[in-house]
């Protein structure tokens, strides 16, 4: 296998950019493809080989945006169907559960209807100011460089404690790609193809890239999923209270939020019993051995549902949950999201969210949901179909992921349920509400920084 | 008697009304449950149906498809069709239809004269009639409602038991159901591994003489290319899936020519009928517990390779299921079809290129115009699960036993 090739994979596929808490997302429109082009030549992204410590520019297209530029977006070409197509089809909206609440009519960017979507530059920041200047510095340019803004930008920084909107630690689980650094067991380690084109996927294939400009345009790119998730903060802890026998006992919201999520606030698994001490030691767990029936950490409970791990393993023997754990490494994704709007409570302590939501408003809050893939269908279209919005996961009748699971069908309002699996028998929880409603989505392809070049000289 | 059983009408229909028969079909589908033509929703011994028209393509005329998986003896299927719809008005459709008015007994022949090509059947339900299906589940969600008006934490498994059961008798929702037996592999297999010990000095130089023509065939097969070059085709196939937990394909494809090709085919589609029936014969086939119906027919005498199946999720996950556990079985049928992604030694590689083989299934899938579910809201392993429950109630169930049943809620 090649190694991974850092000077032409843009940064953000390899680094989250850690140390860059405050990011831009910009939305672009090319009013003049040949001087966006020469912009494009003369622009720096940033390259995945060293860590920047105070500022990160990388950009990503839809089919649209390539387009424009005079790049053949076919399927011979080697595009998939997800990303010609895009995001909001009606096949897709089925597939991904957007519609009520999450249809398209409700997004403010990317549906069918936004025809000046094209280009999205992302900026990341250790300073906020500096974050500022590069912007302005980019709107200035905007007519020499041919270049529209169709919609406002969003911006992101991170929370306290690493946590999204509702004050659970996140991020916590990453595949671990092969070829990098990091150390892990041989089952947990993922083929590079999976993310970054030009690399053997998990089928130990070289995966079907935009071959176009004799074979070298997709190399080292990815294809993008980014959707802008609203969080709903104080229904989120209203809800969960009056669900619980005890409305006015935090500690009882805090533990059905903790079954519903499976993990607690500070990233404890539920499966694990024994408190982990050391946040690298977040993630070693599978689900099989320590609770195979789901008493500890519900079965369909969102970290269960988002990464099954050996869950769904016929037996308890070895063999068996290997495998199990093989077929579920055919569908991950690498998410680089980002927190966009101000917390509830600024420290993020969990009391001070339930209390706040008491009287709290739904404030503009949630998550900017990113993640890299090079199959759409086979891993980022089949975590949200197969186990997220999937009634029938893990043998269940009709139980979605209670965070962010969609319990309307198309045609229909058709209730779930959230069961949490108990002695002697389960507790179904009703109807659980939209806690997280989707403002806006598209799929990207993020090339490699010499196809940048080469889209910048055409 | 096996249940359910596989019923396919297979007949060729004039092809100066093809596209006529079609726009009808599509109406149907359009009123699934309000058409006065096929009304599949009254069938009571009906599990899934389809129809369908394979388009006139080559030399091929075009056919009307009827296929379905019923419960009971055929002539008790068929005549419910008689009596309960109006198939007539698309039987007329088809070549060799009695002219004027045609009597039950002359539409019966006609039904059984042309649908008797042989159905490769896997089933993944067994043994359950389509009311038992219903009924098992109408159950079940009662008891569930009950359950969440009781307050069950302190409440011994025991106990919960009781108040079950009482509460279904009061309601006479209690209705066992006969028992579940499949059919036994054991004496069959050993006679079979008995004569392939004797025979081995014979077939071993034919299996290798076969391998070597295999091998010749294998080098120089021409697959199909890695890249969708017709995206709008697969758009219109994903237009009637993903409304409901399940959904249904029909694959059809050219096999290729020579006996050679034809024997091997026939030799692992038999094998994989036979498996179905002693082996895999408890809602998992290979490994995949998502398969509710799958049969292979072939057609145009040995030409062509009709598929048909009906399953739970989406088409990504179930094919990406079969690439992921059952390669090899895949690979095994359709190497012996045209621009199959490369065979070797007819069971490997193929379908492990999993790219090329999801595009090759797309490109080789044709639309089915009308596609009816008597449970559409159960996957397969609800269904299976709801009988689990309804046997428990039954049993004589003592200590953890009881809380082993009380789970499955």
């Amino acid at each position: 296998m090649n190694r991974l090739d850092k000077s032409d994979i843009q940064g953000l596929l390899i680094r989250g950019y850690s140390g860059l808490p405050n990011a831009f997302f910009v939305f672009l429109n090319i009013k003049d493809p040949s001087l966006f082009k020469n912009w494009l030549s003369k622009t720096t992204f940033n390259n995945s080989e060293n860590n920047p410590k105070v500022f990160a520019l990388n950009i990503a297209f839809n089919a649209d945006g390539l387009k424009t530029l005079g790049v053949p977006v076919s399927g011979t070409n080697g595009f998939s169907r997800a990303f010609m197509e895009g995001m909001d089809t009606d096949h897709r909206n089925r597939t991904l559960g957007d519609f009520h609440l999450n249809s398209y009519e409700n997004w403010s960017w990317g549906s069918r209807k936004d025809k000046e979507l094209q280009v999205l530059l992302m900026m990341y920041a250790k300073d906020p100011d500096i974050l500022a200047e590069q912007y302005e510095n980019l709107v200035n340019g905007f007519s020499e460089n041919g270049i529209n803004e169709p919609h406002p930008k969003i911006e992101s920084h991170f929370l306290p404690g690493s946590k999204e909107h509702f004050g659970f630690k996140d991020g916590i689980s990453q595949p671990i790609i092969r070829g990098l650094s990091q150390k892990a067991p041989e089952e947990d380690l993922i083929n590079p193809g999976e993310f970054i084109f030009g690399y053997d996927n998990q089928y130990r294939k070289l995966v079907r890239q935009p071959n176009w400009a004799n074979n070298q345009f997709g190399i080292n790119g990815s294809y993008m999923v980014f959707r802008q998730l609203e969080q709903n903060v104080p229904l989120f802890w209203n809800q969960i209270s009056e669900y619980t026998d005890e409305p006015g006992n935090p500690m009882k919201a805090i533990e059905l939020a903790s079954k519903m999520v499976g993990r607690r606030p500070n990233g404890q698994p539920l499966v694990v019993d024994d408190p982990i001490t050391d946040p690298g030691k977040l993630n070693d767990f599978n689900f099989h051995a320590e609770d195979p029936g789901g008493l500890k950490c519900p079965l369909g409970s969102h970290i269960r549902r988002t990464n099954p791990r050996d869950s769904k393993s016929a037996s308890p023997k070895k063999n068996s949950r290997l495998s199990a754990k093989k077929a579920v490494n055919n569908h991950r994704i690498l998410r680089r999201g980002r927190t966009y709007g101000d917390a509830l409570s600024p420290t993020m302590d969990i009391m001070e969210l339930i209390e706040k939501s008491k009287s709290g408003n739904k404030g503009l809050r949630g998550l900017n949901f990113i993640c890299f893939n090079t199959s759409i269908d086979r891993q980022f279209e089949f975590v949200q179909h197969t186990w997220i919005n999937n009634r029938k996961f893990h043998e269940m009748y009709n139980d979605v992921d209670p965070i962010v699971g969609v319990n309307e069908s198309k045609d229909q309002m058709a209730p779930t349920e959230f069961e949490v699996q108990a002695e002697p028998v389960r507790k179904r929880y009703h109807e659980i509400p939209a806690f997280v409603t989707l403002k806006g989505g598209s799929y990207f392809f993020m090339p490699g920084l010499a196809a940048i070049q080469y889209l910048g000289k055409m | 008697m096996l249940s359910p059983n596989a019923f396919n009408l297979i007949v060729p229909v004039i092809s100066t009304q093809q596209d006529e028969l079609i726009q009808k079909l599509d109406q149907i589908h359009n009123k699934l449950l309000t058409n006065q033509t096929l009304q599949f929703h009254k069938i009571d011994s009906l599990h899934f149906g389809r129809a369908f028209v394979i388009k006139a393509e080559k030399d091929y005329p075009p056919y009307f498809v009827i296929s379905t998986n019923y419960d009971g003896p055929l002539q008790a299927h068929l005549t419910e069709f008689l009596v309960k719809t109006n198939l007539i008005d698309l039987l007329k459709y088809c070549v060799g239809f009695p002219e004027g008015t045609a009597g039950n007994r002359e539409i019966m022949d006609f039904l059984i004269q042309n649908s008797t090509l042989r159905a490769y059947f896997y089933r993944g339900t067994w043994n359950k009639k389509v009311q038992q299906i219903l009924k098992e589940d109408q159950t079940r969600k009662f008891t569930e409602k009950y359950l969440d008006s009781l307050d069950t934490e302190k409440m011994s498994s025991e106990r919960v038991r009781n108040k079950i059961l009482k509460k279904l008798e009061e309601e006479d929702l209690l209705e066992e159901f006969p028992d579940y037996k499949p059919p036994k592999i054991l004496w069959q297999f050993i006679l079979v591994i008995i004569v392939i010990l004797i025979l081995l000095p014979v077939w071993a130089i034919t299996v290798l003489v076969l391998i070597l023509i295999l091998r010749r065939y294998e080098k120089t097969d021409i697959q199909l290319s890695d890249t969708y070059s017709n995206p709008s085709l697969v758009i219109e196939m994903t237009e009637s899936e993903d409304y409901i937990v399940q959904n249904q394909l029909t694959h059809l494809v050219d096999i290729k020519p020579g006996w050679f090709r034809l024997k091997s085919l026939k030799f692992v589609l038999g094998a994989i009928d036979w498996a179905a029936k002693y082996y895999y014969n408890n809602g998992k086939l290979g490994g995949i517990p998502s398969i509710h119906y799958a049969r292979w027919v072939i057609i145009d005498e040995g030409k062509r390779l009709l598929f048909m199946t009906n399953y739970d999720g989406s088409w990504e996950s179930y094919l990406g299921d079969f690439v992921d556990k059952a390669a090899i079985g895949l690979t095994g049928v359709w190497s012996n079809t045209v621009e199959y992604p490369k065979s070797k030694l007819l069971f490997f590689k193929g379908a492990t290129d999993e790219e090329r083989f999801k595009i090759w299934a797309r490109a080789k899938q044709i639309k089915t115009h009308v596609w009816f579910t008597a449970y559409k809201n159960l996957s397969v392993q609800n269904v299976e699960n709801n009988a689990r429950i309804n046997k428990g109630l039954f049993k004589n169930l003592k200590g953890k036993a009881i809380q082993k049943w009380l789970s499955n809620y």
